[in-house]
Formats: C-alpha cells, sequence, structure tokens
C-alpha cells in the first residue's frame, strides 16, 4: 500500500477493503443509472445505496463498537427517519 | 525516515471519573448531533421523493438537466476522503502523529476537490439557467412550474451539504494545526475520532443525496 507507513498498513486493511467494495457498489449504480437497461433498475440502486450505507455505518463509523448508549441512539436516529417515511409515504401513496 | 510511535491517550477533565468515560460522551455527544443532522437531511430526502410520487415528469425533467458525472465523481472523491479520513485515525491511535497530519490534509484537499467540482457543476447550472430562484434571469424550465420545486430542492439540499462539508474542512484543518504540537496524541487522541464520526457522516448523506437527486429520477 503505496503512501501509507509500514506501521499502519495491518490497520489499513478494513479503511481499504471499505473504500473498495464503496467504490465497486457506487460503479455498479452508476452503470445502472447511466444504462438504464429497466423500469424496475431502481430497486437494485436503493439496494445498493443501503448497503453502502450500512458499510459505512458498521467499519468506517463503526456503530457495533460503540457503547450500548451511543448505539442506542445511532438507531433510534434511523428508527425516526422509517417513521417519517412510513407516515408520509403511506398518505401519499393511498391518494 | 520511520516515525517513532508517540504516546496516545486522553487528557481527563474534571468532571470525568476516567478517560474511557471521557471518550465515551464525545462519542455520545457526536451521535446524538449525527441523530439530529440525519433527522434534518431526511426531511428534505423525503420531499424529494413527495414530488417524485406528485410530479413524475417534471422531477425527470430537472434530473436530465443535472450534472449526473460530475455528482458521480463527486460520490468517488468522498468516498476516498472517508479513506484518508479512517486512515488518519488509525495513525492517531498507534501515535503517528507526523502520518495523521499527512492524512488529515489529504482529507482537507478531498474536501476541497469536491468543492470545486460543485461550484463547477453550479456554474453550468448558471448556464444553461437552471437557477429558478434567481430574479430576472430566464428559468430553462419555465413552462413547467412543478420543476421549480425540485430545482430550488437540489439547490437546498446540495447547498446544506455544502456548508456541512465546508465546515467538515475547516475542522480537519484546525485538527491538523493544532495536532502539530507535541503532546497532542497523549492528550486529545479521542477528538481525531470524534471528527471522523463528522466526516464519514458527510461522506454518507452524499451517497444518499446522488441516488435521490441524481440517479432515480433520471
Amino acid at each position: 500500500m503505496i503512501g501509507i507507513p509500514p506501521a499502519l498498513r495491518a490497520r489499513a486493511r478494513t479503511p481499504l477493503l471499505v473504500m473498495v467494495a464503496c467504490l465497486l457498489l457506487l460503479s455498479t449504480n452508476i452503470l445502472l443509472g447511466a444504462l438504464d437497461p429497466h423500469g424496475l433498475i431502481w430497486i437494485v440502486e436503493v439496494v445498493i445505496t443501503v448497503t453502502m450505507i450500512v458499510i459505512i455505518l458498521l467499519f468506517s463509523m463503526e456503530i457495533l463498537e460503540q457503547p450500548g448508549i451511543t448505539r442506542l441512539f445511532g438507531g433510534l436516529g434511523f428508527f425516526w427517519v422509517a417513521i417519517l417515511f412510513s407516515l408520509t409515504l403511506v398518505d401519499y401513496l393511498n391518494r | 525516515m520511520a516515525e517513532h510511535a508517540a504516546t496516545v491517550g486522553v487528557e481527563v477533565e474534571e468532571q470525568f471519573f476516567s478517560a474511557e468515560q471521557q471518550r465515551h460522551v464525545a462519542t455520545l455527544g457526536m451521535w446524538v448531533f449525527l441523530a439530529t443532522e440525519l433527522l434534518l437531511f431526511s426531511g428534505m430526502f423525503l420531499v424529494a421523493l413527495v414530488l417524485r410520487v406528485l410530479h413524475p415528469a417534471s422531477v425527470t425533467a430537472v434530473a436530465l438537466h443535472l450534472k449526473f458525472w460530475i455528482g458521480a465523481t463527486n460520490a468517488a472523491v468522498l468516498i476516498v476522503s472517508s479513506f484518508t479520513m479512517s486512515l488518519a485515525i488509525e495513525a492517531s491511535k498507534a501515535g503517528l502523529r507526523r502520518a495523521m497530519l499527512r492524512f488529515l490534509v489529504a482529507t482537507a484537499a478531498l474536501g476541497v476537490l469536491f468543492l470545486c467540482l460543485k461550484a463547477y457543476e453550479y456554474y453550468r447550472d448558471w448556464a444553461e439557467h437552471m437557477m429558478p430562484f434567481l430574479p430576472g434571469r430566464p428559468y430553462v424550465l419555465d413552462g413547467d412550474p412543478a420543476s421549480r420545486l425540485f430545482t430550488n430542492l437540489y439547490f437546498i439540499i446540495t447547498g446544506l451539504h455544502g456548508l456541512h462539508l465546508t465546515v467538515g474542512i475547516c475542522l480537519v484543518l484546525g485538527m491538523a494545526f493544532f495536532g502539530r504540537r507535541a503532546g497532542f496524541l497523549s492528550r486529545h487522541q479521542n477528538r481525531v475520532e470524534v471528527l471522523g464520526l463528522y466526516w464519514h457522516f458527510i461522506d454518507l448523506i452524499w451517497l444518499i443525496v446522488f441516488p435521490t437527486l441524481y440517479l432515480l429520477n433520471r
């Protein structure tokens, strides 16, 4: 790994894998967006985006290594977002 | 020449029992802040989704005017910047002060690159008359009133994200400035980790902005 001090190389493995995984997933999304092969391809694009978010939360932000109360706050943030989206969309999608 | 590892730790403030407690409180504080930020951005993502449901043709017309490849390049730039930020954190944990400074500066430089690309994108939007909020300047989709809503939302979301990124760059450069001092890592190592959480969050938000505005509406 060019440019990374030898003492840091072992520690750099996870961040490197995260970057490569996110870049590959992003490339897939870009390709799907540019080609637009099917009307329902947005489902795949959403799944890929959610996968990237989960990777960043788990490995870059290390949410699972935090104390319980911190995990609770992180989870509550997304829980509120889920309530916000579900209640609003139930209204708009059923009009 | 290989860098010698410095002592790593946290100077315990008087209100805390231990360094471990102080670390947890600092991290929890940042996560609480990020949860509020998530709600702020989520409200706007939801508005984008509702506009898509109500006015699909207008939203697609705007999305086809957006600079897809600049948005995509910026997503890649932020992913790489998250990598350099992670390396800065790992270097701080290992006590490698010089390496940490190098990666912090690289992170800030990638943030500046993102802002430069964004500024160019805004310039192209201006040149193509895609700024309906400018008085006296014609709007290219003037015959489509609903498209104004999505175009304005695009500028609000990307502008707010740009503001967060600008704050992030200032904080990273500030951390690099204070990190130059000997003994920084022995007293304030956890600050780099807390700042890293904020930077990763900015990256995460753009990874949602990109599909929400550029990708899904094409």
